[in-house]
């Protein structure tokens, strides 16, 4: 039955191609996605939210030879499909010639796969059992420190959507994925009155996969109450320890500096560096789009090109930037299968599951190794300069004195530049978790500047 | 006159009125009906080509259903009759589970009148051809300021957006908001140096509004010559300095200082830094800051909020002492307090927030250049690219854009890549001069907040601020 719907749906999309091609267009391609979201959040035992909604978004790219144009809209209809193929012809008849246009040069066939390739959980989930697991992950977070009082936010959500690939050699493809979310932010008080909070979350592709209400809430308030009592300390150069998840937004750095557009724009501080060592040798990171339970696994890319697993770097050599068709055409290289797509936008490459392999040692070992040092908990803002890599961002965290943590610390930055802080990791915890689409262990890098008081 | 809404998409009076039954109870403290019809259309440059445009049309209706303290949502891509009624159903059904109410008239309050942006976008957002051409002059002034500009990117956004909203009461209100945006990026390179400027400008304004009389070609060169100022920069220093904040965007400040710890969701939860101090002094008596959704032609204005309420003008901090908060109607209910006027959403598929406008401080009385002359040692900070807070620690982060030291009382050499710290109700209390040089930025910022994006304008006179935490990489 599913199947069936699945393949009408395709069949029904492919009157924007057919009449794009009408129009004139020499090539084409459509992504569509069809989408379901149950979302909640409660507060003080009570609902204080519910919210439900379907859409279904759909876009077209037209190609009159090497001009292109691009034309979005929710409107699955006959009249709607033409409308977009012509918003889309009308748009590309006006671009300038761009030699490097066009769809991928193979047409390798696209899998349809089944409802069950997601969690048909997702689809129609109980508002009764959402609300419940929100309520209960409240009340393990209020329950569990008497100086947590309340929550900034506390939620469950699920999601599933079925993405649609389309082009005019006559190639289709379709796939289901499904997400279902906790989260919480407690909020701690200090005697003061003054407050911390420290959200938390947990994502999994599979209802059975999603943690408790109890583990997330029993991190979250980890988290929180460890930020109580804060202050801001010296400025100077020590080494810095990144948390995990702090960490993982270093990799999400590297993945800037190593995306199709960012290079092919100059715009990339790794720009000269393919098959050189930017980080120690011995650390590995990998692009796996096919990793069990991923949060961005994708049997095919935003262009319909079957996607494969990829060492990004290996011994701490950079061994592949990460291309869709258009940027491997303009840097004269070969694809990598890595466009990301949403129907409102232009294929660009993206990563998928991003991760650097664990190390061996343990996060306290690699504390113990560190006489005076920060503990990065948290970052704030924006620093990072893609084209120099210049890092400059907000941080809390731990003052480590001794190998031991001695006081929560906020209202700092921490400055340096990513080529150098990636040479200077000095330390790779064994603490990998993939909790988001990009994930790293612990990471010690050996100087920073720390700046305070 | 039929409704936009009725002409285009079938949308009648008693539809509305059928909706509104289904969606209203008798326990609802507040409901709305929001339809959203929008039309955008973006064109980039990039390697000296105008190659990519896109043409995005979306419409839909969210419907809410607020029962004191908890609001069921639900919203509909399409706007025929089942699955309106549908989504308003859904959305009484989480707050209210009482049987729904007879239908209920709906009065056409009128359109807003139009007084603060004009009301035929289309048009003065002119032909596809006239912004390719635009942009095409973009790329050729900004390679023809300086020959080390090797990449420009550039891009250019006209969006026209219909909304109706019809509330509990069967009031219908109905606006449209055009917008225009034109960012310019540029690199620069020497040696194997390389380096970024970015200049953009915007507004609720046809295309006059980036490109007349060359404004775009203005644009373009200060991008230009950003780029290549910053190939010369020094690492920025790093601890506690006296920093002078420059006249326009580097508002900022005030926006994620103390705007968002001022809207009134965080308050009335208690999880806002300010919760409870209104009265109470925040920031120097030289501070007065506001936020005005009134200002003409500008981003962050409208004529109506997305509850249908007037958009004001709103006195936030009066000579450092707290006044208010910015205001949605459930949250003013809740905290027994005036509706401002500053209940906005991205789209029909979010319920509305309380959100900013224009955020800015008034003018005070000292001239620009007395307020760099009293500093002998410091950092001047013209532009910042971005920020960042933690609404209920208060700390929050600015990156400089463009800045540059203060050595005896001048402005120095340039410095890159310096960070701005500190804590949101302590930060506007070391504010110790103020200039009389009040400018909005050049409209073209976007704020987020629990993943809505709306479009806002932040503004600031020149002001000095003592014992504030740089962050920079500089060795001393």
């Amino acid at each position: 039955m599913e199947k069936r719907m699945d393949s009408q749906d395709l069949k029904l999309l492919g009157k924007a191609i057919d009449e794009a091609k009408r129009l004139g267009a020499t090539a084409c391609d459509l992504f569509a996605v069809s989408a379901e979201t149950l979302e909640t959040q409660v507060r003080d035992g009570r609902i204080e939210k519910l919210h439900r909604a379907e859409s279904r978004p759909v876009g077209l790219r037209v190609f009159l030879g090497n001009r292109s144009g691009l034309a979005a809209s929710s409107d699955w209809s006959a009249e709607g499909l033409s409308d977009l193929a012509a918003n889309a012809v009308r748009l590309a008849r006006l671009m300038q010639e761009d030699a490097a246009a066009g769809l991928p040069k193979e047409s390798p066939s696209l899998p349809s796969l089944p409802d069950d390739a997601a969690d048909p959980k997702a689809r129609g989930f109980s508002p009764e059992e959402a609300m419940a697991l929100a309520k209960s992950l409240e009340a393990a977070a209020l329950a569990m420190d008497p100086r947590v009082k309340t929550t900034g936010g506390t939620g469950f959500a699920a999601f599933r959507q079925r993405v649609y690939y389309l082009d005019s050699r006559g190639r289709a493809g379709t796939y289901p994925q499904s997400y279902f979310s906790l989260w919480t932010s407690p909020v701690a008080f200090e005697e003061t009155g003054a407050m911390q909070t420290g959200h938390w979350h947990h994502t999994a592709t599979t209802f059975a996969k999603l943690e408790s209400p109890e583990m997330v809430a029993r991190e979250a308030v980890r988290r929180t109450v460890r930020r109580l009592g804060a202050r801001k300390i010296a400025s100077g150069r020590v080494p810095v320890i990144f948390e995990a998840e702090a960490a993982g937004s270093l990799l999400g750095h590297l993945a800037g500096a190593i995306l199709g557009p960012s290079l092919y724009m100059k715009s990339s501080f790794l720009l000269e560096s393919l098959e050189k060592r930017i980080f120690p040798a011995g650390i590995e990171i990998l692009d796996d789009p096919g990793l069990a339970g991923g949060l961005a696994s994708r049997p095919f890319d935003g262009e319909g090109m079957p996607t494969a697993k990829r060492a990004v770097v290996e011994d701490g050599v950079l061994k592949s930037f990460l291309l869709d068709s258009y940027a491997a055409r303009r840097l004269g290289s070969t694809g990598t299968a890595s466009a990301g797509r949403s129907p409102e936008g232009a294929p660009s490459a993206s990563t998928s599951n991003l991760y650097m392999k664990a190390g061996t040692r343990t996060p306290r070992e690699i504390v113990l190794s560190v006489k005076r040092g920060f503990y990065v908990t948290e970052l704030l803002g924006m620093g990072v300069n893609p084209v120099t890599g210049d890092y400059s961002k907000g941080a809390v965290g731990l003052w480590i004195e001794g190998g031991e943590f001695a006081h929560p610390v906020q209202e700092m930055t921490i400055s340096g530049n990513l080529k150098g802080m990636f040479q200077g990791i000095q330390a790779v915890g064994n603490d990998l978790a993939l909790r988001g689409s990009i994930a790293a262990p612990t990471l010690l890098v050996d100087e920073m500047t720390l700046a305070g008081t | 006159m039929k409704t936009l809404f009725e002409s285009r998409f079938g949308v009648t009076e008693s539809l509305l009125g059928q909706a509104l039954g289904e969606l209203v109870g008798s326990g609802t403290s507040e409901a709305d009906l929001y339809f959203e019809y929008t039309v955008s259309e973006s064109l980039s440059l990039e390697n000296g080509i105008v190659r990519s445009a896109s043409h995005q049309t979306r419409q839909g209706m969210g419907a809410r259903c607020v029962n004191d303290l908890e609001t069921g949502y639900a919203f509909t891509e399409s706007l025929d009759a089942e699955p309106l009624l549908s989504a308003a159903r859904v959305a009484r059904s989480v707050a209210e589970r009482k049987s729904a109410a007879d239908p209920v008239a709906v009065k056409r309050t009128g359109e807003s009148k139009g007084h603060l942006y004009g009301a035929l976008p289309l048009e003065s957002f002119g032909t596809l051809e006239s912004r390719v051409k635009i942009l095409q002059e973009v790329d050729a002034a900004a390679r023809a300021a300086d020959p080390r500009v090797v990449q420009v990117m550039a891009t250019l956004a006209c969006t026209a957006k219909w909304i109706q909203i019809v509330d509990r009461n069967g009031q219908m209100l109905s606006d449209m908001q055009p917008m225009i945006r034109l960012v310019v990026n540029c690199i620069a390179q020497e040696g194997a140096k390389r380096e970024t400027g970015a200049e953009g400008v915007g507004g609720r304004d046809g295309l006059t509004r980036v490109a007349g009389e060359g404004r775009h070609l203005a644009l373009a060169r200060e991008a230009a010559r950003l780029a290549v100022e910053n190939l010369s920069a020094a690492d920025a220093p790093a601890g506690l300095m006296t920093v002078v904040l420059g006249p326009g965007s580097p508002g900022i400040l005030l926006h994620e200082a103390i705007g968002h710890g001022l809207e009134a969701d965080f308050n009335r939860k208690g999880t806002s830094a300010f919760a409870g101090r209104i009265g109470q002094v925040v920031a120097s008596p030289l501070c007065t800051v506001i936020d005005d959704g009134t200002i003409p032609k500008a981003r962050g204005s409208i004529h109506l909020d997305d509850e249908g309420t007037p958009s004001s003008r709103s006195i936030l901090i009066e000579k450092g002492v707290l006044r208010g908060y910015l205001q949605d109607r459930q949250n003013a209910r809740l905290l027994k307090m005036p509706v401002t006027g500053n209940a906005r959403r991205e789209s029909f598929e979010f319920a509305p927030m309380p959100r900013m406008t224009a955020t800015f401080m008034l003018a005070g009385e000292e001239s620009p250049t007395d307020i760099i002359r009293s500093v002998d040692r410091g950092i001047y900070f013209a532009k910042f690219s971005s920020g960042q807070v933690d609404i209920t620690s208060g700390n929050f982060v600015f990156t400089s854009a463009q800045a540059c030291l203060i050595e005896g009382g001048k402005l120095a050499r340039p410095v890159k890549n310096a960070t701005l710290t500190g804590n949101g109700p302590e930060i506007l209390k070391r504010v110790s001069r103020v200039g009389s040089d009040l400018e909005l930025d050049t409209g073209i910022g976007t704020c987020g907040k629990a993943g809505q994006m709306v479009p806002v304008n932040t503004g600031l006179p020149t002001i000095r601020v003592d014992g504030v935490t740089v962050g920079g990489t500089a060795r001393s």
